[in-house]
């Protein structure tokens, strides 16, 4: 895709281009070369401003927030939300401590999203792809293989340690060279052992009970979650979300490439360590509070880039921002669709995910023919 | 000791010594050109030059302090560098690419007066200022690579490294840009050019740097040392140099000399 990015079309409006040039610029150029006292008539303002973006998008998350904590297998309208009513205990226990999680983490997993793929500058990178999140999911998986799951810290406790062993084992094989190609590659091997590992812990579960119950975790899913969860997962996620902020100017320039981006003064080692921890800690932290959510990070920038086009940073916190309300609205929706046992948000994010991959998919043929 | 200079310079790489024993001062307010076969090393001496690549013995000086030892952002303020294909990842408005050779100038709370002007500037030297709100992707080949000449403007740079500019430019957009690369000489800067082209060398360069093999072959004065004798040790080939009517002496390479 990048490939299709880099080609130059040249074009009738090219030679049309050319003509107003000779007309208009070289003039200016021949009077006087140093700079021209009316420079700022001739340069439109050149940023479209994501602002508006972010107000509606905000003030969308603000609603979908509110359907969030209202609906669910009991709908609790407006005139309940009080300390008097006894369905208050629906809402403070479980609604809001469910919508916030699904707040951060579809937050945290956009946001994520966007900036791998400006790192790898690729538009195709995914935040799993630096095996981040299936450590995080063998750290879970172990957890409940060893029956810790009793305790409600302790399962989002070991995912968050696998987690960080991804991101030191990361640093160790591609911390040195700051090489982007190592890096990605590194991922993927960690990515593909802990997978296995992952499903050596299924087939070796002691009971099948532990065993499915493995499986459905891994489904990811927002069901049950309690303030415990928050407390765990929340800092993480706003940590890793100020890490990757710091990001966002060294992204925009590696739009030029390393080779343009070192010449501009852009430390490649420093900004892999912000990628490595800003990711880590936001996506670790995704998977313990929801399991392993796919699509949303490698979705959410695809659809933000049409509107605040293509510059890095420009879609950072639009990406957040459709991220926490893409997840805040389907986790709601899989609440109050109508089956058994509750869709799981992981299984609800992958069937929207596949499609809108093939309709990006047909598009982009349709350009390259 | 003013100016960029490189002292006894020596890279090898994978076992291949690609630069050997390099001495050589550039100064300010020439466009010098470094030409040479395929292999001569002029793409490391660039990378040297603009301290991205780290010499296993000699330095590179940027008025007596030696590059690799500034901070990469004071560095970049001074040397601007114009990579040989220029990569552009996403698909951004011209006048956000051009703003991107800000990025060391930048303090952390946006931009200031002097950004914007140098951005305006830079657009209407390199004479891009017409598509500002074009998207990156709607260019073409020659107005792309003007863009990316203003983004390395923007910056102000006191030297202008660039790997051949003129690739894959039809003629009347290598002659833009090497009268581009000429004004930004005028206006003070140092500007070293990697050209294939021995044409186009005759026309841009004030100074040219011969390499061949990674050692130093010639320095000095365009006419001194485009002449057929150091072209054929060079490339082995036989040239011709003529006048034209306008008084510009031009080169035209005839056949490998046997």
């Amino acid at each position: 895709m990048s490939g299709v990015q880099k080609q130059s079309v040249p074009t009738a409006d090219a030679d049309g281009g050319g003509e107003t040039r000779m007309s208009a610029g070289r003039a200016a150029d021949s009077e006087a070369h140093l700079p021209i006292a009316d420079a700022d008539l001739m340069v439109p303002s050149p940023r479209r401003s994501p602002l508006t973006l972010n107000l509606i998008l905000l003030f969308a998350i603000i609603i979908a927030a509110g359907f969030s904590v209202a609906s669910g297998k009991v709908w609790i309208p407006w005139s309940a939300w009080t300390l008097e009513d006894p369905r208050w205990l629906i809402i403070a226990e479980l609604r809001i401590p469910r919508t916030v999680l699904a707040i951060a983490v579809g937050a945290a997993l956009g946001l994520s999203g966007a900036a791998m793929q400006g790192y790898l500058r690729n538009p195709l990178a995914d935040p799993g792809l630096f095996g981040i999140s299936s450590s995080a999911a063998l750290g879970a998986t172990l957890s409940l293989y060893f029956g810790y799951n009793a305790s409600a810290l302790l399962l989002p406790l070991f995912a968050l340690i696998g987690a960080s062993g991804a991101m030191l084992v990361l640093a160790l094989l591609a911390g040195r060279s700051g090489s982007l190609i190592m890096f990605a590659l590194a991922g993927m091997i960690i990515a593909s052992i802990t997978g296995s590992m992952t499903t050596l812990t299924i087939s070796l579960a002691p009971t099948p009970f532990v065993a499915s119950q493995i499986v459905t975790w891994l489904l990811g899913a927002l069901t049950d979650r309690s303030w415990d969860d928050v407390k765990i997962t929340l800092p993480a996620i706003v940590v890793g979300a100020a890490i990757i902020a710091m990001t966002g100017r060294s992204l925009d320039a590696l739009t030029l490439g390393e080779q343009a981006a070192r010449s501009m003064g852009v430390n490649l080692r420093r900004l892999q360590w912000l990628i490595v921890l800003g990711v880590g800690l936001g996506v670790g932290a995704s998977v313990a509070a929801a399991g392993i959510i796919g699509f949303v990070g490698l979705m959410v920038p695809h659809m933000v880039r049409p509107l605040v086009g293509g510059r890095p940073a420009a879609i950072l916190l639009p990406s957040a921002l459709l991220g926490a309300l893409l997840l805040t609205v389907s986790d709601t929706l899989v609440r109050i669709a109508p089956s058994v046992s509750e869709l799981r948000l992981g299984v609800a994010m992958s069937m929207l995910g596949g499609p809108f991959f093939l309709v990006m998919l047909v598009r982009m043929r349709r350009q390259l023919v | 000791m003013s100016g960029l200079s490189v002292e006894a310079l020596h890279v090898t790489l994978r076992g291949r010594q690609v630069l050997v024993d390099v001495d050589l001062c550039f100064t300010r307010g020439k466009v010098t050109a470094l030409l040479g076969p395929n292999g001569a090393g002029k793409s490391t001496l660039l990378g040297c030059l603009a301290g991205l690549r780290k010499p296993d013995s000699g330095c590179v000086r940027l008025n007596g302090a030696e590059v690799l030892s500034l901070d990469p952002m004071a560095r970049a303020r001074r040397i601007g560098l114009l990579p040989q294909n220029g990569e552009v990842h996403w698909d951004v408005d011209v006048a956000a690419l051009v703003v991107l050779g800000r990025f060391p100038h930048r303090g952390r709370w946006g931009e200031t007066e002097a950004d914007r002007r140098a951005v305006q500037n830079a657009m209407i030297a390199a004479d891009v200022a017409q598509f500002a709100n074009r998207s990156v992707a709607r260019l073409s080949g020659g107005e792309r690579s003007r863009v990316l000449l203003a983004r390395v403007l923007a910056g102000e740079p006191e030297w202008l490294l660039a790997d051949e500019p003129l690739a894959s430019l039809d003629p009347a957009h290598q002659l833009d840009v090497l009268m581009q690369l000429r004004e930004v000489a005028a206006r003070g800067a140092g500007v070293i050019v990697v050209v294939h082209d021995l044409v186009h060398a005759m026309r841009v360069a004030d100074e040219v740097v011969l390499l061949r093999e990674g050692r130093v072959v010639a320095q000095g004065a365009r006419d001194e040392v485009l002449a057929a004798d150091r072209l054929r040790a060079t490339f082995g080939i036989d040239v011709y140099i003529g006048q034209a009517a306008d008084g510009e002496r031009f080169i035209v390479p005839l056949r490998r000399s046997v």
